[in-house]
């Protein structure tokens, strides 16, 4: 067959983007997926009747509301909960509450609290620097063209806006550890482990790790896209990726689940189409196809 | 009279250094010293009869060749002697041997493996290449990214465009070298764990980071970087000692009229009208100049020696949270005869070298995780010398020296100071350790000193004992050093500056801050410049 002029391996939630941006700009795409339901690890199970869960993801907190709105997902049936706040459960029942830029309870003093929102402000005006980046592909350096350029340029530019004293803090801060930050502005010890932890899950570096700044810093930019702080999807993370599904398929991308590839094929050393497990083969149309 | 022209505190090799370049540009200078000897931690003392000894560093690279020069050091007395060898001494009874000989190196590395040692000449080219990068930067002031001043402005450029020139490929993998962890550098070339292991002890030596902590594969290329002679990345051992730097560079100092004075201990910098003015003693005595250079650590500096209120706030909080933590102890033994590891003829020529114990990083890691627990390492990563071999005058006749580098060590145990029992734990660790490999060797000691961080802090007045006067953490480094906004060598006070290890470049036994600062100083005074520029690398 000869049909698409892109295909995407996998429906997950990059790729079901991805091929609605694609279809939207009127390529004929077809997104396939090994397994049956879209998503990818934004997925729903139930776990045992009458109970689901999401079995992967778990939040949603870092996904771009310029996204949500250009594919009309909340038209595709997204709901979310309202920000979370983080609780940090302490033996004598006085739990530590963080509900946007207020921190109270467990005994946190006055100071605590006007650190923790002068830090939040300040993470926020490097979320932002970096919401620069993330909207962009990362630029080549050397090999520039002038759409890396004009993403070096807005970066300088707003390197340049956060003024010589942030600019100087985040020369210094962003390849150290959270454990010497978390050191530098707080004492409370059970605020300081609860943000600490934000920047080491899901990587295998400890609190005392370099770098682990930097993993805060792209959860807190992912707040910064998403705008709303982390969030539960209504139904699920499964929720998601049916969104997402129902949105690339209205944009006219084809969906084709259960189908695993098992091979990429190349002809003349260019990718023209992928041959799926059932042995059915797509090949793209000639010369612009894409994977 | 106790008036001068210009007052450095410290004289290690950075303060005397710097003092040799404003003497040499006709300032009246002295230089304060706290102990009743000078070198601070370039020094050699005799601790045990006969013995003559580098108490604290150890060997020299680092030390800039234009520097060597320009002071005509070796006319001064310096004689340095590169050292080859080196080993890894296995659990398993084997060892790795460093052999300087190219085409003996590839036969070892084979003997372990053959892929590793065929990677080896590229591993060497990549990190050659890093050295090569940063080189020509160690003998300069690091520009303000911050700052719209041409000279910032031009330097930036400059820096940028040496970057440039590497193109994509080679920028990206320079990237991934600065902020990679050793490990994962070691990862991309080799697969042995005892030749990993043996590369990465360059990565961790006196750093509070583990082999897996990004940003150690920088603190490598920082023991790469030096040369002895010319041969890059070459190391070896000053004749006499450590100390013999400092005299060299006393004697230069005080060829252009220098003068050092012992037993001066700084109370306070005298600040009048937000300027510099002197400095006071603890004992009273108070010397008069209009420039006042500390070669202490940015801590000391601004926390220690200067009144708070002389200082913008954000530059105590900036001083407060510089990371200049303590990792390393060290034992030096005075030796009966040469010991024997894993039954190697001690005669052989990766004696002269350095010698470790850790096979592997894995072992290197958990000494590391022994640090973050607040004690010192029970399976301690040791870099250990024996320069008695290689320089006959550290020992009595027949009778050897060693030096044993010891990492990690906290600076406080468990939260509290260190006792004289910790000590005694810390040193039998060590001991054991060393037994483990080496039956003959308990036998033949003679005498041990042994020092952590407590006894470096104390005697030499290394804040928490860290031997590089701060971290070399990115955070830390160029632009960074000691603090984003305050990297060439000047303090917000007018006529105050920094020339201390603390500052760019960083530490090790290299004397470019101390030279770097006497220019910015001399640029400042509208003086000529006495300090020479920086080789280029062929």
């Amino acid at each position: 067959m000869t049909d698409y002029d892109a295909v995407i391996i996998g429906a997950g939630h990059n790729g079901l983007v991805c091929a609605s941006y694609l279809a939207k700009a009127g390529k004929q795409v077809l997104v396939v997926d090994g397994r049956h339901e879209p998503g990818g690890c934004a997925s729903t199970r139930e776990f045992t009747p009458g109970f689901n869960v999401s079995d992967c993801a778990q939040w949603l907190s870092q996904f771009d509301q310029s996204i949500v709105k250009d594919l009309d997902l909340k038209g595709a049936g997204l709901r979310l909960g309202k920000a979370k706040a983080t609780i940090s459960l302490q033996p004598d029942n006085d739990h530590l509450i963080l509900d946007g830029d207020h921190v109270t309870g467990a005994g946190i003093d006055a100071v605590d609290q006007a650190a923790y929102r002068d830090f939040r402000k300040m993470v926020r005006s490097f979320a932002k620097l970096m919401t620069t980046l993330y909207r962009s592909r990362p630029p080549k350096l050397v090999e520039q063209n002038w759409t890396d350029r004009l993403t070096l340029m807005k970066l300088g530019l707003r390197l340049k806006l956060l003024g010589r004293e942030r600019l100087r803090d985040l020369m210094r801060i962003v390849m150290i550890n959270i454990y010497d930050v978390m050191n530098e502005h707080f004492t409370h010890s059970a605020l300081k482990s609860t943000l600490a932890l934000e920047a080491v899950t899901g990587t295998n570096m400890g609190p005392r790790s370099p770098n682990t700044v930097y993993s805060y810093l792209h959860r807190a930019t992912g707040e910064h896209l998403g705008q709303t702080g982390t969030t539960q999807v209504i139904g699920g993370m499964g929720a998601l990726g049916k969104a997402l599904a129902l949105a690339a398929e209205k944009q006219g991308a084809t969906l084709k689940l259960g189908a695993a590839v098992t091979a990429i094929v190349k002809t003349n050393d260019r990718v023209t189409g992928v041959t799926l497990a059932s042995g059915e083969s797509h090949i793209g149309k000639s010369g612009d196809f894409q994977c | 009279m106790n008036q001068y022209d210009a007052i450095v505190i410290g004289a290690g090799h950075n303060g005397l250094t710097n003092g040799a370049y404003l003497a040499k540009a006709g300032l009246k200078v002295a230089v304060l010293e706290r102990n009743p000897y000078i070198g601070g931690a370039t020094v050699s003392r005799e601790l045990h009869k006969g013995w003559w000894y580098s108490n604290c560093s150890y060997v020299s690279s680092l030390l800039r060749p234009e520097i060597t020069r320009d002071l005509e050091l070796p006319r001064h007395g310096l004689q340095v002697v590169s050292f080859g060898g080196g080993a890894t001494f296995m659990r398993n009874g084997d060892h790795f041997g460093n052999y300087s000989d190219h085409d003996r190196h590839y036969r070892e590395m084979a003997r372990h493996s053959k892929r590793d040692a065929n990677a080896y000449d590229r591993y060497a080219a990549d990190t050659s290449l890093q050295t090569k990068l940063i080189r020509p930067y160690l003998m300069r002031t690091p520009p303000d990214p911050t700052s719209m001043k041409p000279r910032d402005l031009r330097d930036l450029l400059e820096f940028a465009r040496s970057f440039m020139d590497l193109g994509e490929e080679k920028l990206l993998d320079t990237i991934k070298f600065w902020t990679a962890s050793v490990g994962d550098y070691l990862h991309e070339y080799f697969e042995t764990d005892v030749i990993k292991a043996h590369m990465a002890g360059s990565g961790i030596i006196g750093t509070a980071l583990g082999v897996y902590s990004p940003g150690t594969a920088y603190v490598l290329l920082h023991h790469y970087m030096g040369d002895v002679d010319g041969n890059v990345g070459a190391w070896g051992f000053a004749r006499g000692g450590m100390g013999a730097i400092a005299d060299a560079l006393s004697k230069a100092f005080q060829s252009y009229g220098g003068e050092i004075i012992c037993d001066a201990n700084v109370d306070e910098i005298i600040v009048k009208n937000g300027q510099a003015a002197g400095v006071a003693l603890k004992d009273g005595t108070e010397y008069r100049a209009p420039v006042v250079v500390s070669n202490l650590d940015p801590k000391r500096t601004f926390l220690d020696i200067t009144n708070p209120s002389d200082l913008p706030k954000d530059v105590l909080k900036k001083a407060r949270n510089f990371k200049i933590r303590g990792s390393s102890g060290k034992l030096n033994i005075a030796l009966d005869g040469l010991p024997v590891f894993n039954g190697l003829d001690p005669r052989n020529r990766l004696m002269a070298g350095d010698l470790h114990f850790s096979d592997s990083l894995e072992r290197q890691e958990r000494a590391y995780d022994d640090w973050k627990a607040g004690t010192w390492s029970k399976d301690p990563y040791l870099d250990m010398m024996i320069p008695s071999l290689t320089d006959p005058t550290m020992a009595p006749p027949g009778k050897h020296m060693m030096s044993v580098f010891v990492q990690y060590a906290p600076p406080k145990v468990e939260g509290r100071e260190w006792t004289d029992e910790d000590k005694d734990g810390f040193e039998k660790s060590v001991i054991d350790q060393i037994s483990n490999y080496s039956p003959n060797f308990r036998d033949l000691i003679l005498h041990c000193e042994t020092r952590t961080p407590r006894e470096i802090e104390a005697e030499v007045g290394l804040t928490e004992g860290n031997i590089f006067m701060g971290e070399l953490t990115f955070d830390q480094l160029l632009f960074n050093r000691p603090f984003p906004g305050y990297a060439q060598y000047r303090s917000p006070i007018k006529g105050m500056y920094m020339c201390s290890s603390g500052t760019h470049p960083g530490g090790g036994v290299m004397a470019a801050p101390g030279a770097n600062a006497a220019r910015e100083i001399l640029a400042d005074l509208k003086r000529p410049n006495t300090v020479p520029g920086g080789y280029a690398d062929d």
